[in-house]
């Protein structure tokens, strides 16, 4: 930094300070920042009578200086300062706060603890998982500066429309840490970069993190009953650090190149076509309630950040003890603030908003009926391309799942989508007709919003795994230490006969079938699908229903479940396929129910055992949808019919199935009763029914069906790679989308790499491409250079139609057959 | 403890020989002592057999070293990179970013990174 002394005229210190030499800072940004030979250091406190900045050499207990920050150091309510000649790898900082300590008025000053700064980028002392500092030492957590250049080379975010996004909700440290899992860095953000193959094999394309943010592992008050071992904070939704990644999820983090490592993974993923969600907790923060430690916000703005009673105590909406005060302007600010140092540092993709009902809430605690943070975020410019998603509801009562402030931006975790597809598949009654209108994207909640503000679950991390809602009645949440008074209690989970592990072959078989149930309508539904990693092959946590709690092999993946279950996770796999490659179930505008493109079908239409007669009646448990192809994203891309038949019935029964308006035959996609490779098709081999106006559907299972196209197979996307004298052939099939794009472009990569000077596209039989099937004409363009050729052989007219709209005709041939 | 360079011929390539330890305090002599020595008329490689650790600042300078280097139309590798810098290195991304030669087997699965000598436990 040195040799940079004379890029400013101010890059010298005015005053001395504690050995020292500093001098005015800026206000902006908060926290601290690299400045040529110095370090901006920055800190806002409305009420502090007093600032210092309190500087450790690296791990050391004490300080070895406290500068205070002079009165004419300070703009508004704003502290800054700059400090010449700090070596920013070897120290850490805090703040130490002078004030009042005065609960009724709001302020809870101690000038006794070193604080942590709220916008911290890196945060020391618990470096590695369950290690470093004693969290009752004077300065538990610490600021380290950070270096945040780093190479993003070409990295592009995916941008996948939210709708045809299968999203995989995944716990970083759990992900890998079991020794089945079999990776060289466990259980960190490098371990899950090493599985990223697994997940471009399972086919999902979004990732969403449980909480990254760095938080203390050890923050937790009870002891397991078995070992009387202190339990853990295992799921980190309790915040110390909202700007720093989490230390103890990264292999290099008791180096302090956390960030990097956490860079390095999104980049990797994004490579792979896959975007990452994080899971943000701006609810709450670590700091629990009057009995709580004084780690960050407490000590210097207690009352700004905080929600507080008249008299001064803590408003307890988040059910931690806090509450965070997100429609006070400076928390706002903070917020936003945040959100847009992890899109633009880090690349992240979107969040998911844990007890997001809370953000809605004034400062006493009043929804608002317009709360501004709600809509700040959604008008952010740099959040544009974010996806927002809420937790609807609140610890205290606040459940907005349908009514969230969405100012056309926001989506929801669709909590009635789960609660209505376990009650179908266990049997209950009187469920048939909510079914259907979750299948259909809940128009209920979401019309007007478009399918993917529903983000559909059947699980997540909080809750029952799909292996334990088919194995269970009751949780069993002993080893969490509260005698299994935590936890959920309504489940609408069914055991199948036994609780827990069972022996007898029926038992398991009707559990596989009934996990393929609710996979089957959670992938054939409108609107976001949602996994819970590990699902696919079954991961267990023995009947626990809230494992926050649990470091240990009931939370880990035990990998070698994927070979035990090889059935189900072979199911799911073709599944997710399936949904990428069927426009039509991943629709923009929820249907109408009526025939708008003129195909002879109604968009969507509700079947029972009989052809067009629907049985919502109480005693039914049958639904069966017809989604017709021509009406694919409101008509503008074209896919084949698609019917789905749902049996919760005990009982089996015949059902006559739809005839089409062209005569077209139906082919068998999956039928959850058969066993493999029956259970589900590989993409191309489906088989006639035997009967082609009837299909025996047996008790408690679902079927897939699909129009038969004229040439008597289904097809899916498809590109293949000749190359012959300085000319790379690549022939398409089916439809070029987000989701197909990367076959397309491993064909590109391996083209190009055989050195050739001119690349045809056959795309006779190319059906459809979307917006990222152009960027990979883009992708193509760049791959071959000044000197290459490109051109496009034979599309049907849509496809140039498309193709000229994006004026890539000008730069790609476009070639009649 | 800062960083040594010892120059050296081998088989009409320059080899740089780095010793000591790649931080914030080090990198910028390093980076003014190796720069100099590097022209486009023969390869050079970067010799990190005696580099038992590098820090983030570390990482930097050696890719700004890499890539000025490159800049000036010089071929240049890295070689003999410690296990335990290689498992940093791969974790950040890093070696991603290099042309290294005789790439080191990777070692079995250390559980974390060592610390740093005289640094926290």
């Amino acid at each position: 930094m040195s040799d940079r002394v004379q890029d400013r005229i101010d890059a010298y210190p005015t005053h001395r300070i504690g050995g020292y030499g500093v001098r005015a800072g800026r206000p902006f940004p908060y926290g601290a920042t690299l400045v040529p030979g110095g370090v901006n250091f920055s800190v806002y406190s409305s009420s502090a009578t007093a600032m210092r900045l309190v500087l450790f050499r690296r791990g050391a207990e004490e300080p070895m200086a406290e500068l205070e920050f002079p009165p004419e150091f300070r703009i508004g309510s704003v502290h800054s300062m700059v400090v010449f000649g700090l070596d920013h790898e070897e120290i850490e900082y805090g703040f130490r706060a002078f004030g009042p300590y005065d609960p009724v008025r709001g302020h809870r000053f101690d000038s006794g603890r070193v604080l942590l700064d709220p916008y911290a980028r890196l945060v020391s002392g618990r470096d590695r998982w369950r290690g470093g500092l004693d969290p009752s030492a004077a300065y538990p957590y610490r600021a380290r500066l950070m270096l945040d250049d780093f190479d993003w080379g070409g990295d592009r975010p995916p941008r996948i429309p939210a709708e045809d996004l299968v999203v995989y909700e995944l716990h970083v440290r759990g992900y890998t840490r079991h020794p089945s899992a079999g990776v060289r860095a466990p259980g960190t953000f490098a371990g899950l970069r090493e599985k990223i193959p697994y997940l471009r094999d399972l086919g999902i394309n979004c990732v969403e993190l449980l909480p990254v943010f760095e938080f203390d592992e050890y923050d937790n008050v009870h002891h397991s009953p078995g070992t009387g071992e202190p339990l853990h904070n295992y799921w980190g939704y309790n915040t110390v650090g909202f700007f720093a990644p989490k230390a103890g999820y990264a292999a290099t983090g008791a180096l302090g190149m956390q960030a990097d490592e956490l860079k390095t993974l999104v980049k990797a993923l994004h490579a792979a076509g896959i975007e990452v969600i994080l899971d943000v907790v701006f609810n709450h923060t670590a700091e629990g309630d009057e009995r709580g430690p004084t780690i960050s916000f407490r000590g210097l703005d207690n009352k700004t950040y905080y929600m507080l009673t008249p008299e001064g105590r803590y408003y307890n909406f988040s059910g931690t003890g806090n509450t965070v005060n997100c429609n006070h302007p400076t928390v706002r600010d903070f917020v936003v603030t945040c959100l847009r140092h992890w899109v633009a540092e880090y690349h992240i993709d979107g969040f998911r908003f844990d007890l997001a009902a809370i953000l809605g809430r004034a400062e006493d605690g009043t929804p608002l009926p317009n709360p501004p943070l709600l809509e700040q975020l959604a008008h952010d410019p740099v959040l544009r391309d974010c996806k927002l998603i809420a937790e609807a509801w609140d610890a205290a009562g606040l459940y907005e799942v349908g009514s969230f402030p969405d100012y056309g931006r926001w989506a929801e975790w669709n909590g009635k989508f789960r609660d209505t597809v376990r009650r179908f598949i266990k049997g209950d009654p009187g469920v048939t007709g909510e079914l259907a209108t979750r299948i259909a994207g809940s128009p209920d909640l979401y019309l007007g919003r478009g399918c993917a503000a529903s983000v559909n679950f059947v699980t997540s991390h909080d809750g029952f795994t799909l292996n334990d809602l088919v194995s269970y009645n009751d949780k069993h949440n002993h080893a969490n230490g509260e005698d299994n008074a935590d936890g959920e209690r309504d489940n609408a989970s069914w055991n199948c006969g036994v609780e827990g592990p069972a022996a007898a072959a029926d038992v398991r078989r009707l559990r596989l079938s009934q996990m393929k149930n609710a996979l089957v309508l959670l992938l054939t539904s409108q609107g976001v699908p949602m996994l819970l990693a590990g699902d696919e092959f079954g991961r267990t946590q023995q009947g626990n229903n809230n494992a926050y709690c649990q470091d240990n092999e009931i939370s880990w993946t035990d990998w070698r479940l994927a070979e035990e279950n090889a059935e189900l996770l072979r199911f799911t796999r073709h599944l997710i396929a399936f949904r990428h490659a069927h426009p039509v179930l991943r629709g923009t505008d929820h249907p109408s129910g009526a025939d708008t493109a003129g195909s002879g079908l109604p968009d969507v239409s509700w079947h029972g055992s009989r052809a067009w007669r629907q049985d919502f009646a109480a005693d039914s448990r049958l639904l069966a949808v017809l989604w017709c192809g021509r009406h694919a994203r409101g008509g503008r891309a074209r896919d084949r019919h698609v019917y789905v038949l749902a049996n919760a019935h005990w009982e089996g029964h015949d059902i006559e199935l739809p005839e089409l308006p062209g005569g077209q035959r139906w082919r068998l996609v999956a039928d959850t009763a058969e066993l493999p490779p029956h259970d589900i098709a590989e993409p191309g081999r489906e088989r006639l029914p035997p009967d082609p106006r009837r299909y025996r559907v047996r008790p408690r299972s679902a079927v897939i069906f699909i129009e038969e196209t004229e040439k008597g197979q289904t097809a899916m996307f498809n590109a293949s790679l000749t190359i012959s004298s300085g000319t790379a052939l690549i022939e398409l099939t089916g439809e070029l989308d987000a989701s197909t794009a990367p076959a397309f472009h491993e064909k590109i990569e391996d083209a190009v790499g055989s050195g050739v000077a001119r690349l045809e596209l056959l795309a006779g039989k190319l059906s459809y491409i979307s917006s990222a099937g152009l960027r990979s004409l883009l992708f193509a363009q760049q791959k071959m250079g000044e000197g290459g050729t490109i051109a496009l052989i034979g599309a049907p007219g849509t496809v140039v139609h498309t193709i000229r709209m994006a004026g890539l005709d000008r730069s790609i041939q476009v070639v009649d057959a | 403890m800062s960083a040594r360079v010892s120059p050296r011929e081998e088989a009409g390539a320059l080899v740089l020989a780095v010793a000591g330890e790649l931080d914030a305090n080090s990198a910028p002599e390093l980076l003014a002592e190796i720069l100099p020595q590097i022209t486009a008329e023969r390869p050079t490689r970067l010799d990190l057999a005696r580099v038992g650790f590098v820090s983030s600042a570390g990482l930097r300078a050696l890719l700004l070293a890499y890539r000025r280097a490159r800049l000036l139309g010089a071929r240049i590798t890295l070689t003999g990179i410690q296990p335990d810098v290689e498992f940093v290195m791969a974790a950040t991304g890093f070696l991603d970013l290099f042309d290294i030669e005789e790439r080191p087997p990777a070692p079995q699965r250390p559980a974390a990174p060592p610390p740093r000598e005289g640094g926290r436990p």
